[in-house]
């Protein structure tokens, strides 16, 4: 018996969402793509969010506050002020440190997978005309390079900023939950990360053939179990299913090299197997990640399909998408990343979880803030694609540490979002099940030990 | 309709029950709930019941059984309370009551596979069965399927260019059909065979040494290959395969034309194109000096004392139009050469694999310019500059 007469899907509509913002276009490939500068990302940034500030400064001030420059500030004067926000970091590392003399004088590193935000890290507001730095009731460990904030305070010095009250951008209008009546799941893999390391790989992959089996029902436990595989909608990769590069925690300035001893078409033979395993099942959506077969740079186009040859024989099941990928299942707006963008705010903030700087995010309307300082982004030169104009009803980020998620409240609407960050499947060979009717989150564990 | 369904259901279990009796106890083999639920007409639940009853009655021929859990483990991180965490684990039979009690709640557990000597490590359960086919056997299919797909359409291996092996000649009768199929395409202007013609094709000898001695496949200086050098016939490609020819007797090493593969994607106009006849499998004549060579060769000499500082590179034979004998051994003349380059090549060979790649490897060429070598020439790249003067002083 096969698997279709075995189990009968309830699947739910869906929608792809992502062309508009992350599918890179004839008119963003011009000539001068990468002799562009990133101020044109920035002003379109400013340009979008500050109006926002603004708006929320009215109301969270009062209406007769407005908007200061920094170069017409006054000693002493309460002011409100805003633009983008740059962060000094004391341990970040540099690429022109591997450049430096011998004489000279290196900042300290820190080695390992720990945050590089110091006490002593300087946050500075920069707006058309100058920038000055910031202190008091502003906490450095939680901001990044690239929020666009509003702060409320007073000029000390020429070039610093007492801050009383920071001004986050209003938040962006959600739409409305829609009222899904039947269990709906999506399962969400993260980080397969196959190598060159083949006992590795075949851990991974063993685990990877355990759920497979899983959800096409041949691991039979209860009817419970059961109807969970039949209402099962989606499967989604969330990036890193390959792990070319071999590339150094952020401790380090990595650089794009690429080590072509690791590159193995082995790799896409295995991952082109397991992928038309699960397409056979389930419509599989692939993003990419570090280290995937695709540009470096973000918002990562999609892993071309013609690698994958039989994958793409499950034409209509099989589909290689964008990171960041948005889309619509019974309505329900997903909006969900690889996870470098997570985990690179984690790094470069203080005692802030993958959950947190999420948070944090939506709340300043940016999918990925420290894009393009830190996470590599394309030069677009009139548009931002991390700017978030929607707020969705469940963001997640992949290749994290561990499972985690909570359904936070954005902003003083009552708007409310499902935060998910999802673990690497390499290391804790887990996946989360997401039931799209009650929001309820499962993990399931597929070690092969 | 109901008594019609159940009656074929009851016949399917009874089907299935009846297979599951030949495959483990006649056939001795490892049969999962999902290998029976495939090659049965039953769902994976009834297979379950199925080979837990079996299990059970035939408890005394010594078989062996592995089992499926499903567990809930509770998170010990307060910050994570009421967070569902589900384990799916394979246990073998006497570690079964060890991995549950390890659980905070175990859900279920079923039977997951039957054998008749138990299995070392669980992780061969889940790879195998997807068709059918063992997953080395289904493997092995795919390197056959690869290799005879490859072998038709021409295709570039998409495996990692390995080292050149050499393939023996009963292997190779497939890339000789497809060589001859590409033969066919080409119009071939001049066709000469090695018996009529041996002064015509010293190239067809260079392929066949290089053929019988296969280790030889790294590019070989020429010092003194001129005198078997025909100005009518074109560099040969030289294929990386050697195919059974008799040895060459003139004993001299032969150039770098061995580097140019007999490939099908040179077009017509390419100049490295070889007769077809070249790839003839026939007796090779033997390779004389001929009258009319020493003419040519002789032609070919520039005025002595003519010197050259730069150093050149000397592996193929040149073609027509070079009409320049080179003889190192004689200190007192130096005659002027054409310059070798180094580019690109399309080369086609058989990997280890057995399957046919074709890559670029840097192969040196021979160019129409001409220049003159000092005493000892060495592999040296010349610049263009200093070979046009040369040609015009040699003109």
């Amino acid at each position: 018996m096969n698997e279709e007469e075995n189990l009968k899907r309830n699947l739910v509509p869906f929608a792809d969402e992502s062309e508009a913002d992350f599918v890179l276009r004839e008119s963003d490939m011009s000539e001068e793509n990468f002799k562009r500068q990133f101020y044109y990302v920035y002003r379109v940034r400013i340009d979008t969010i500050q109006p926002r500030v603004e708006a929320k400064a009215r109301l969270q001030l009062g209406k007769d506050k407005k908007l200061t420059e920094l170069q017409n500030m006054k000693k002493g004067e309460e002011v409100f002020v805003a633009g983008t926000i740059l962060k000094k970091m004391k341990y970040r590392p540099s690429v022109l440190y591997e450049f430096a003399d011998e004489d000279q004088e290196l900042p300290e590193t820190l080695e390992g997978g720990v945050s590089l935000s110091a006490e002593d890290d300087i946050l500075e507001l920069e707006d058309d005309r100058q920038i000055v730095k910031l202190r008091g009731n502003v906490n450095a460990g939680k901001f990044t390079t690239g929020f666009v904030l509003g702060f409320y305070g007073h000029q000390v010095q020429d070039n610093y900023f007492e801050v009383k009250e920071v001004i986050l951008p209003e938040v962006v209008p959600q739409l409305e939950w829609p009222l899904v009546k039947q269990d709906s799941y999506v399962l969400f893999v993260s980080g397969l990360s196959l190598t060159t390391d083949s006992r590795k790989n075949a851990l991974v992959i063993t685990g990877l053939n355990l759920l497979c089996r899983w959800i096409s029902g041949e691991l039979y436990f209860s009817d419970e179990e059961e109807d969970i595989i039949q209402n099962m909608s989606r499967v989604i990769f969330a990036g890193e299913s390959m792990s070319l590069f071999k590339g150094e925690e952020f401790s380090k300035a990595t650089t794009l090299t690429l080590d072509t001893e690791d590159l193995a078409p082995e790799l896409i033979t295995e991952l082109d197997d397991i992928f038309s395993r699960f397409s056979s099942i389930l419509p599989v959506d692939l993003m990419p990640g570090k280290g995937d077969p695709t540009n470096d740079l973000w918002p990562q186009q999609p892993i071309p399909r013609v690698i994958f040859q039989k994958s793409i024989k499950n034409e209509k099941s099989f589909r290689t998408v964008t990171n960041p990928y948005k889309f619509k299942l019974a309505d329900i707006q997903f909006v969900g990343t690889s996870g470098e963008n997570v985990s690179n705010m984690v790094n470069l903030t203080r005692d802030m979880s993958s959950l947190d700087v999420m948070q944090e995010s939506l709340e300043c309307g940016l999918i990925a803030p420290t894009a393009p300082d830190s996470v590599d982004a394309f030069p677009f030169r009139n548009k931002d694609p991390f700017i978030i104009n929607e707020l969705p009803h469940v963001f997640f980020g992949g290749n994290q540490k561990q499972l985690d998620h909570r359904m936070a409240h954005i902003g003083n609407d009552g708007a409310k979002v499902l935060l998910l960050a999802l673990p690497q499947f390499s290391e804790s060979y887990s996946v989360a099940l997401l039931n799209i009717r009650t929001m309820e989150v499962t993990e399931y564990n597929f070690s092969p030990s | 309709m109901t008594k019609t369904r159940k009656s074929s259901e009851s016949q399917a279990l009874s089907d299935a029950k009846d297979q599951l009796h030949k495959w483990i106890i006649n056939e001795k083999k490892c049969v999962t709930v999902p290998y029976l639920s495939r090659n049965t007409q039953i769902k994976s639940s009834e297979a379950v019941k199925l080979m837990q009853e079996f299990y059970k009655e035939n408890d005394d021929k010594g078989l062996s059984a592995s089992y499926a859990i499903l567990a809930q483990t509770d998170s010990k991180d307060p910050s994570k309370k009421g967070f569902l965490c589900k384990k799916v684990v394979l246990v073998q039979e006497h570690e079964l009551d060890l991995v549950r009690s390890t659980f905070d709640h175990v859900h279920s557990t079923n039977i997951y596979s039957i054998q008749s000597n138990p299995i070392d490590d669980l992780k061969l359960l889940t790879n195998i069965d997807w068709d059918d086919v063992p997953h080395e056997e289904k493997q092995l299919a795919r390197l056959k399927e690869r290799s005879m797909s490859r072998e038709t359409s021409m295709e570039p291996s998409s495996s990692t260019p390995a080292q050149k092996s050499v393939i023996q000649v009963d292997k190779n009768r497939k890339i000789d059909a497809m060589f001859s199929a590409g033969r066919a395409k080409k119009a071939s202007p001049k066709k000469t065979s090695p018996k009529k013609t041996p002064k015509k094709s010293p190239f067809k000898k260079e392929t066949e040494k290089a053929a019988t001695s296969p280790k030889k496949r790294t590019p070989k200086i020429i010092i003194d290959g001129e005198d078997d050098i025909d100005d009518d016939v074109k560099p040969a490609p030289i294929s990386p395969v050697p195919l059974k020819k008799t040895p060459v007797k003139d004993g001299k090493n032969f150039s770098e034309f061995i580097n140019q593969s007999n490939d099908l994607f040179c077009t017509e106009e390419s100049p490295e194109k070889v007769p077809i006849d070249f790839m003839d499998t026939s007796e090779p004549a033997e390779h004389k000096k001929g009258k009319n060579q020493n003419k040519k060769a002789s032609t070919r000499k520039l005025k002595s004392g003519e010197k050259d500082n730069e150093v050149m590179e000397v592996d193929k034979a040149p073609p027509k139009s070079s009409r320049i004998p080179v003889d190192v051994d004689d200190d007192d003349v130096i005659e002027p050469r054409r310059v070798i380059r180094h580019a690109k090549v399309p080369e086609t060979f058989v990997d280890e694999d057995g399957f046919l790649v074709t890559s670029q490897v840097n192969k040196a060429i021979e160019t129409d310019e001409i220049v003159v070598p000092t005493k000892r020439p060495v592999l040296q790249p010349k610049p263009a500059n200093i070979t046009n003067e040369k040609k015009k002083t040699a003109k």
